[in-house]
């Protein structure tokens, strides 16, 4: 059984549709790139995929996450898919995490979370013991510190690692990323973008990894959608996408993005 | 010729934490320079300086063989005259009240520049690829890609040598970027481009010379293509190879 | 250009759903304009001169019933609204002059002056408009109508102070300041073709608030005996005078109490309405 299958998804606000009949099919343990410039709509199917949609936005066809139909799904239902299906990591991890509470205090809401779902109680010792072996599995240094931090107090890409730890904490099927690196200096996002790999092979989960830079999206995903103003225009394995593209729209995109490659020279 | 000649200049809100140490470069007419960074690096610092909006805390910017002096009205007329800006984003970077005519007005009016101010702005507008009748309109009746076009006819209009581009193109898409790249690469002919920047791929594209800036020091410095074949700083290297490239 | 993403569209500008809003603001804050410029060239009846019986109910001769000293009630109510606007229009006009430029001051000026301009609005704001106003009238030794202005407009210009200074702060920080100031354009250029414009539409917004405000006050300073002094049928007035037989005679304090509160709801709503025509961005575009 496939882990999300999109099928015809249309949503529309107003007469407006923003995304249109798009499909898209996720596998257990896959790495899947949606790319998309601005208004592409990348975001807005990430988000039907767990139900959050804003109000106002109507989707309809058919999303199956982990076999639960989540177009017309109670939020009951929907709350007990998020966190154990899919767990999410968002673009600007200083406005994601509470800014008055300390790190580890947010990495232990999870795992908490977790177990009530579970039906077991976990002590304080031991979920103290699980926040520490998440902050370790994201390669945080001086985790003490870092535990008893605000936000403001750690870097950007430390915060970013802090946002994945509270994802992994949930233990989930599937991670949804909408640009994580975006807001991330060069070598941070480097240091992410391996990470994120990293992680998802060794847990094997499956990986949604949504993003407009396309390089960015071949550094951690296996296949690829290119949507354009909500409708996608070519699906398949990054190496074919990439290398030989069928759609005038991604011929451009690669096209572009192989000129910045070119002026840079040869990989050192 | 050197436009710009910047001397051990160092700058610091306060005196114990220095965000600029002794950093000294030209900028040459007709040499796009790119100055890159991280966050921390200092180069929206040495914009500043540039721009005038900041007075370096030691060390002396000249334009033209003269020391910048910011309370000398007339050499500041002269300067801003020769030197323009484009920002990041283009959202914030045009006044929504007003309509594209009086944006691109802004530095002929402020500058008091003689001459046929409107023919001024249409030549504009064409040099950067926008229709005639986009002066009567509002910023928000305009894409991002747009926006930045309009940004940069008012950078123009007055003919500058320089302009100075904050990250121009690293709020907009993919597609928009290399065209508004391709944009400066045209118009760099008869103006010469500061591109400050986090991005080595744009960087690349557009400018001759590169300056590394890492925490508030120069790292290295000199022709892109000496740079990006036989990067000799470290963390240029890093750099290098943290920028993520298409699959072969 | 056939560019495909660059040169798209964008999104039509959503339609305003305030016209009504505006309309019903007008309309009310029409209809006292009108009635105010009306009784500059005639009313009814003298208001001095007493033409009925005392305390009358309404009737066709007296629309709204005749006061204690049998003098017309709709007349005074009419010449009440020629002093409500005067009165309004005068306290925001002194409280705009005195607290945008105090606004704009404090936004432009050092840290220091920053602070100290910022903590005395906060100050001057906690204490209540009215108290304020009664102690500007108590320094003025005699009451008139002028002292009621200049009192009301000193009250409401600490809050207009207040809210220039927030507004120009965040137009500030904007990078068009920025790349006005690159352009060569002076401070006076920017405050009046950048900062003043894009603040416009908010102040004006709370500018028809503060003249609802500033009626109000009016009508409690003229019910303290404060006000502007007899013959001025300020509305106020008329409710003091009323207060004595409001049991008898309900109508002489119900007529003004309509008067005032269709006036404080039509500047209200005029100023809801208003937000959005000065605003570009919220136009519809062709």
């Amino acid at each position: 059984m496939s882990l999300l299958r999109i099928e015809n998804l249309t949503i529309r606000t107003g007469g407006q549709a923003l995304v249109k009949d798009m499909s898209l099919v996720i596998e257990p343990g896959a790495r899947v790139g949606l790319i998309g410039e601005s208004g592409s709509g990348k975001s807005l199917t990430a988000l039907a995929a767990i139900g959050l949609l804003p109000p106002g936005l109507k989707p309809e066809g058919s999303i199956l996450l982990d076999g639960v139909q989540v177009i017309g799904a109670s939020e009951e239902k929907l709350k007990a898919l998020r966190g154990r299906t899919a767990a999410f990591v968002f673009q600007e991890p200083l406005t994601a995490l509470d800014p008055l509470m300390k790190i580890g205090r947010q990495v232990a809401e999870p795992i908490a979370r977790r177990h009530r779902r579970d039906g077991r109680s976990a002590g304080r010792q031991e979920i103290v013991a699980e926040v520490r072996h998440y902050l370790e599995r994201v390669a945080l240094p001086d985790i003490d510190r870092i535990m008893n931090a605000y936000p403001f107090q750690i870097s950007g890409g430390q915060r970013q690692r802090v946002a994945i730890a509270m994802a992994l904490a949930c233990r989930p099927k599937l991670l949804i990323a909408d640009e994580p690196t975006t807001a991330l200096d060069v070598t941070t996002q480097a240091e992410i973008l391996e990470l994120l790999s990293t992680l998802v092979r060794e847990e094997g989960m499956a990986l949604l990894f949504i993003s407009h830079d396309l390089p960015v999206v071949a550094k951690v995903a296996e296949e690829v959608t290119v949507l354009r103003r909500g409708q996608v225009v070519e699906q398949g394995p990054v190496r074919s996408v990439f290398g030989s593209p069928q759609h005038e729209y991604t011929k451009m995109l690669v096209d572009a993005a192989a000129a910045f490659d070119r002026a840079l020279g040869a990989q050192q | 010729m050197t436009l710009i000649s910047v001397d051990s200049v160092a700058f610091g809100y306060s005196r114990k934490e220095p965000v600029l140490h002794d950093v000294s470069f030209t900028v040459k007419k007709g040499v796009n320079l790119g100055l890159v960074g991280e966050s921390g690096s200092g180069k929206s610092t040495i914009l500043k300086l540039l721009l005038g909006l900041e007075r370096p805390s030691s060390g002396v910017i000249r334009f033209e063989g003269q020391p910048m002096n910011l309370n000398d009205r007339e050499f500041m007329r002269r300067y801003r005259r020769a030197v323009q800006a484009v920002f990041q984003d283009p959202y914030s970077s045009l006044d929504p009240r007003q309509k594209v005519e009086a944006i691109i007005a802004e530095p002929l009016r402020a500058l008091k520049i003689p001459g046929d101010h409107r023919a001024a702005i249409e030549q504009a507008l064409a040099d950067v690829g926008l229709p005639v009748d986009a002066i009567s309109r509002y910023p928000h009746e305009f894409s991002g890609g747009q926006r930045q076009r309009i940004a940069l006819a008012r950078a123009i209009v007055a003919r500058p040598q320089l302009v100075l581009a904050d990250e121009a193109v690293s709020a907009l898409d993919l597609s928009t970027r290399i065209r508004i790249v391709d944009l400066l690469k045209d118009l760099s002919k008869a103006i010469t481009i500061l591109l400050v920047s986090h991005d080595l791929g744009v960087v690349a594209a557009l400018c001759e010379e590169i300056i590394i800036l890492e925490k508030g020091r120069i790292v290295e410095a000199g022709r892109t293509e000496d740079i990006l074949a036989r990067p000799q700083h470290p963390y240029t290297r890093k750099l290098l190879a943290s920028v993520p490239r298409m699959p072969a | 250009m056939t560019d495909l993403v660059d040169l798209q569209a964008p999104a039509p500008a959503r339609r305003t759903p305030r016209s009504l809003t505006l309309s019903v603001g007008l309309v009310l804050v029409g209809l006292h304009l009108f009635v105010a410029l009306l009784t500059l060239f005639w009313t009814p009846y003298d208001p001095t001169a007493m033409t009925g019986g005392r305390l009358e109910p309404p009737s066709w001769a007296h629309w709204a019933g005749t006061d204690r000293l049998g003098r017309d009630l709709f007349t005074q109510i009419m010449i009440g609204s020629r002093i409500a606007l005067t009165v309004g229009a005068g306290a925001v006009a002194i409280a705009a002059a005195i607290g945008v430029t105090l606004g704009v001051l404090a936004a432009f000026a050092t840290r220091t002056l920053d602070d100290v301009l910022a903590a005395t609005f906060d100050i001057l704001i906690a204490f209540p408009t009215l108290l304020l106003a009664m102690l500007v009238v108590a320094a003025t030794d005699t009451a008139s109508l002028f002292s009621a202005i200049l009192a009301l407009g000193i009250a409401i210009s600490a809050i207009v102070a207040r809210l220039t200074r927030i507004l120009a702060k965040r137009v500030l920080a904007m990078d068009y300041i920025t790349a006005a100031r690159t352009a060569g354009s002076s401070w006076p250029s920017i405050v009046f073709r950048h900062v003043l414009p894009n603040i416009w539409p908010t102040l004006s917004v709370n500018f028809a608030l503060q003249f609802g405000i500033a009626i109000i006050a009016e009508a409690s300073l003229s019910y303290l005996g404060l006000g502007a002094p007899p013959p001025n049928a300020s509305w106020g007035r008329l409710l003091q005078e009323a207060q004595g037989t409001v049991y008898t005679a309900p109508f002489g304090a119900v007529a003004p109490g309509i008067a005032l509160v269709s006036l404080v709801i039509g500047m209200n709503l005029l100023a809801d309405g208003l937000r959005d025509v000065g605003d570009p961005t919220r136009r519809r575009s062709r």
